[in-house]
């Protein structure tokens, strides 16, 4: 009888104990389980058009209610984008929200103390509204954004960075108390504030020829001071901007414009570089352009700044685009889960960029149209 | 025996084949990490930092995630302290709704303004006008519409339907603005000084202060959604 050979004699008792060994001990996660890993069920964030606190109350008791009939514990992010700074009067520091089209599209003047009454409805309206449901939880966004110029002159970027740095410091200083009045009335259990502010640049005004959107030295007064009053970790702020015009690739020379400066490395600053900075980019585009784009601005992080950015999340906006419509839309309605789905691969295509667990997925839309 | 050997190949195949199905299964079973109760709500935020520390080999890196760990981690910490004050929660969840503040007020009529962007209309207005009309009440804001180049356009809205839209003027120089209305008919006025008609109850502009053009029927009215905790 022929001998068999020993590699062969022995083959399938060491397959058997290579299966063994996989299957009793430690599990391995291959970079494939990165890409596998379930779509989070998406949270849905608001344009807010009329800041009452009841209207407040209802959005809150919206979200409450579907984690309560939701099985299992939810973990979401929602942003109440409350529309752009504005000062009123001269003095009188808050947000301008976003026309209301049940009242001619007339806007709220809210100010810092409006703005902490209105978040703590919506905590109040999540946390009866999600009732027997304890452990499921919410990080809410009081959100912002770079557009316009305070309803200030314009034409000093020195004024407009004090202006900026002035509600920087008052936005950390809104969520340090928000999460104070969370704890001390039990809240916090579920519910954490942050600050949250969507940094873009884009169009220029024909009157005037300046753009709309603040520059990066403006928008960077608004980060220091927030960084320099969140007492070392006492409020985070998420940047839910888009990358406009943004290479996707890493690209030292680039900028969006020579008078609008913002760079590779001024977005990666307000987006993560800076202390309290996280980010939840717009992540719109059905070709996952967008998604490519922040991959670039994590790569060159990781290349030129020492880090990548560790994203916490996408923003889309399919529901805006199913209540408005345009043009804009027939490109830009990915669902929550195609934009997830488009960050997570854009970033992990690389080392550079590679991040095991993008955490949220939320998706904007107008508080009534 | 010697058939036996020959088929050692497909064998290995096999068990090769069986491990990779056992392999497969045991990763897409596994388990994902079950959120953290109560307080704890960064610990998702938490892990997806320490997965990524977990595969950078670039010291620097290590640091700058560890900082942005450490902090989530002191944010953690201090809310723990929130589980000793947590209020019940109350069986009637609409009782708790604070009472709507009353509508504000409309006026009828020309309202014109500081000229102000408006990110979410694409333009820059600076009057606005309302009324009601056959019905249903109508908003008109005058201005500039960001289309590219810009053009001076007007926002017409019918509350509480799928009515309205924008109606740019490309005939008009710079921002419209509203001067003055006679009943649904409103007399604009552009930058260099050129007056124009515009007719919101048959939705168009028009020529002469007097021209006559037919009324459009009044869309339905939106069906109301349920509302949680109504008023």
């Amino acid at each position: 009888m022929k001998k068999l050979k020993p590699l062969v004699r022995t083959a399938p008792l060491v397959l058997v104990v290579i299966a063994a060994l996989l299957l009793q001990g430690q599990t391995y996660y291959f970079p494939m389980i990165f890409k596998n890993r379930p779509v989070p069920l998406y949270s849905t964030s608001y344009y807010i058009q009329n800041g009452n606190p009841d209207r407040m109350y209802v959005l809150g008791c919206e979200l409450g209610t579907r984690d309560a009939a939701t099985p299992g514990t939810q973990d979401s992010l929602i942003i109440l984008d409350f529309g752009k700074m504005w000062v009123l009067n001269g003095n009188q520091y808050g947000i301008r929200t976003f026309s209301d089209p049940n009242n001619g599209y007339a806007r709220q003047f809210l100010s810092f103390a409006d703005l902490m009454d209105r978040a703590q409805w919506f905590a109040k309206g999540y946390w009866n509204c999600s009732a027997n449901d304890k452990s499921s939880r919410v990080t809410v966004g009081i959100g912002t954004n770079s557009f316009d110029f305070f309803n200030q002159p314009k034409d000093s970027q020195i004024h407009l960075r004090s202006i900026a740095m002035d509600f920087g410091r008052n936005w950390a200083g809104m969520v340090k108390n928000l999460n104070q009045w969370g704890l001390q009335y039990g809240y916090a259990s579920q519910i954490l504030f942050t600050g949250a502010i969507d940094i873009e640049w884009a169009g220029k005004d024909p009157d005037d020829g300046l753009y709309y959107w603040q520059s990066p030295y403006v928008v960077d007064g608004w980060v220091e001071a927030f960084d320099g009053n969140d007492d070392n970790g006492g409020a985070i702020y998420f940047n839910y901007g888009a990358c406009v015009g943004c290479p996707v690739v890493p690209d030292l020379d680039w900028q969006y414009h020579n008078d609008l400066p913002w760079s590779q490395y001024g977005i990666w600053k307000v987006s993560w570089g800076a202390q309290p900075a996280f980010a939840v980019p717009e992540i719109y585009r059905n070709d996952s352009y967008l998604a490519r784009q922040w991959a670039a601005v994590s790569k060159y992080g990781s290349l030129y700044l020492g880090s990548r950015i560790v994203f916490t999340g996408a923003m889309t906006q399919m529901q805006a685009c199913q209540q408005r419509g345009g043009t804009e839309c027939n490109t830009l309605d990915n669902t929550p889960a195609e934009g997830w789905g488009q960050l997570v691969d854009a970033i992990n295509a690389e080392t550079f960029t590679a991040q095991p667990f993008l955490q949220y997925s939320t998706d904007i839309k107008w508080q009534f149209k | 025996m010697k058939n036996w050997s020959k088929k050692i190949p497909s064998v290995l195949i096999a068990a090769a084949a069986l491990i990779l199905l056992a392999v497969m299964v045991k990763i897409l079973s596994a388990p994902q990490p079950s959120p953290a109760a109560g307080p704890a709500w960064v610990e998702n935020n938490v892990q997806a930092l320490q997965a990524t520390l977990a595969i950078s080999t670039n010291p620097t890196e290590e640091a700058f995630i560890q900082s942005k760990l450490d902090l989530l981690k002191r944010i953690q910490a201090t809310s723990a302290g929130a589980l000793q004050n947590v209020p019940e929660k109350p069986a009637d969840v609409c009782a708790f709704r604070p009472t709507a503040l009353p509508t504000p007020q409309r006026t009828p009529g020309v309202e014109q303004f500081t000229p102000e962007l408006y990110e979410d209309l694409q333009g820059k207005l600076n009057s606005r006008w309302q009324a009601e009309v056959n019905g249903q009440w109508v908003t008109v804001l005058a201005g500039t519409l960001y289309t590219d180049p810009p053009q001076a356009a007007l926002w017409v809205v019918v509350e509480n339907t799928a009515d309205g839209g924008v109606m740019p003027a490309p005939q008009a120089a710079g921002m419209l603005q509203i001067v003055s209305a006679d009943q649904a008919r409103l007399t604009l006025r552009d930058e260099a000084g050129t007056i124009f008609y515009f007719d919101v109850a048959g939705r168009a502009f028009v020529s002469s202060p007097d021209e006559i053009i037919p009324t459009l029927a009044p869309q339905p009215t939106n069906t109301p959604t349920a509302e949680i905790c109504p008023p």
